[in-house]
């Protein structure tokens, strides 16, 4: 029968054989005897272990307030970035408030927005450079050659699709709802009679305007018109002209309502 | 009286010279100190069974301190210097409280 050895851990022998066998070996048996407990070479490591002891203490302690320091460095900017991100939300809910009451259509709208739509809407009197177009009719009087409101239609779309940003015919600003139409024949504007000849504004860059005016459709048209019925038509580029504003009847909706812009335009754009 | 003295030098040594620790120092010296402290409570059990002698001492202070030391090197060259750090402390405290104990016994008999 085998002998069963008692279970021994690692630490249970680590602690079982806790002091050097050294000693054991070296004074085997023996007990107390020559060698004096106080020499030189204890000395010496007593020192050494104090002194070591000394240092790490003293180093610890001094590097204490480095590290306090940097603890109290980085408290600090937890807390700062803490605020800044109550900030940050703070502004997010105001600004998403803003963005509901804006999709909602209810919010007034700003300030720019109404300047550029008054502008477009032809509301307020514009400035700049522009191209002046004087239609007259044929010098003999003769029926064939008076301008019609036909002739005014074809040069006013010409113009806009030559690129002009307001026109005004005879005084008269273009806007939404503006009509050019005869009656007992004369040309009438935003239902205003119109004196011939009949001086048309167009404000963009007048050579440019003339140019592409003289290429496109309006451009031929006229030109037949004049070759014809000898109809004279004169374009001069001006640096400084303006244009009316329209009457506020044709500025003026009274039964059309906007629709609510769609979320991914600033203009409702016709979705409903 | 020698030791008293030797204690009271390095003391006052490490007072009043404040050598700043070289970094690549630093994570040895409190595993030093643990295996230097095992060595001396050692002493101590041994002086009390009256076994002590000043040789074995020297050279197992040198010995615990010079192990450990380089057993922490060899942690950190593999990328474990804290793991095994913590086993040499494991270690080296086991002993220091058994020989703790096996001198409260002495004195104490209990």
């Amino acid at each position: 029968m085998a002998v069963v050895r008692p279970a021994e851990s690692l630490l249970e022998q680590v602690a079982e054989n806790a002091l050097d066998d050294d000693y054991y070996v070296v004074r085997a048996g023996e007990r107390y005897g020559q060698r004096p407990v106080a020499t030189p070479a204890v000395g010496v490591v007593v020192a050494v272990l104090a002194a070591m002891l000394t240092v790490t203490a003293v180093q610890t302690q001094t590097e204490r307030p480095g590290s306090e320091l940097e603890r109290r460095t980085l408290v600090a900017d937890v807390a700062d970035r803490r605020d800044v991100l109550a900030a940050r939300q703070e502004a997010v809910g105001a600004l998403r408030q803003q963005v509901a009451s804006l999709r909602g259509g209810t919010a007034a709208e700003t300030s720019t927005d109404v300047a550029t739509d008054t502008v477009l809407a032809g509301a307020r009197a514009l400035r700049g450079s522009a191209l002046v177009v004087t239609m007259a009719g044929s010098p003999d009087g003769a029926r064939a050659g008076r301008v019609t409101a036909q002739d005014v239609v074809a040069v006013v779309n010409g113009l806009w699709y030559a690129g002009a940003e307001a026109v005004s015919v005879g005084g008269q600003r273009l806007a939404e709802t503006s009509a050019i139409s005869s009656l007992d024949g004369a040309i009438t504007v935003n239902f205003r009679r119109i004196e011939v000849p009949v001086r048309i504004v167009a404000l963009g860059d007048g050579a440019v305007l003339r140019s592409r005016l003289q290429s496109n459709l309006a451009g031929r048209y006229l030109q037949e018109r004049a070759e014809d019925a000898g109809l004279s038509v004169g374009m001069a580029p001006s640096d400084d002209e303006v244009v009316p504003s329209a009457p506020e009847q044709r500025t003026t909706l009274r039964r059309a309502e906007p629709l609510p812009a769609p979320a991914d335009g600033p203009r409702g754009e016709g979705r409903p | 009286m020698i030791p008293v003295i030797g204690l009271v030098v390095g003391v006052g040594l490490g007072l009043f010279l404040q050598p700043d620790v070289p970094l690549w120092l630093q994570p040895y010296l409190p595993i030093a100190i643990v295996a230097a402290l095992d060595a001396v409570v050692g002493a101590l059990r041994a002086l009390g069974e009256r076994r002590f002698d000043d040789r074995v001492f020297v050279v197992s202070f040198i010995s615990n301190v010079t192990i450990a030391g380089f057993m922490v090197f060899l942690g950190d060259q593999l990328g474990v210097g804290s793991q095994l750090s913590t086993g040499v402390v494991v270690v080296l405290g086991i002993r220091i409280f058994a020989n703790a104990a096996a001198i409260r016994r002495r004195i104490f008999h209990a």
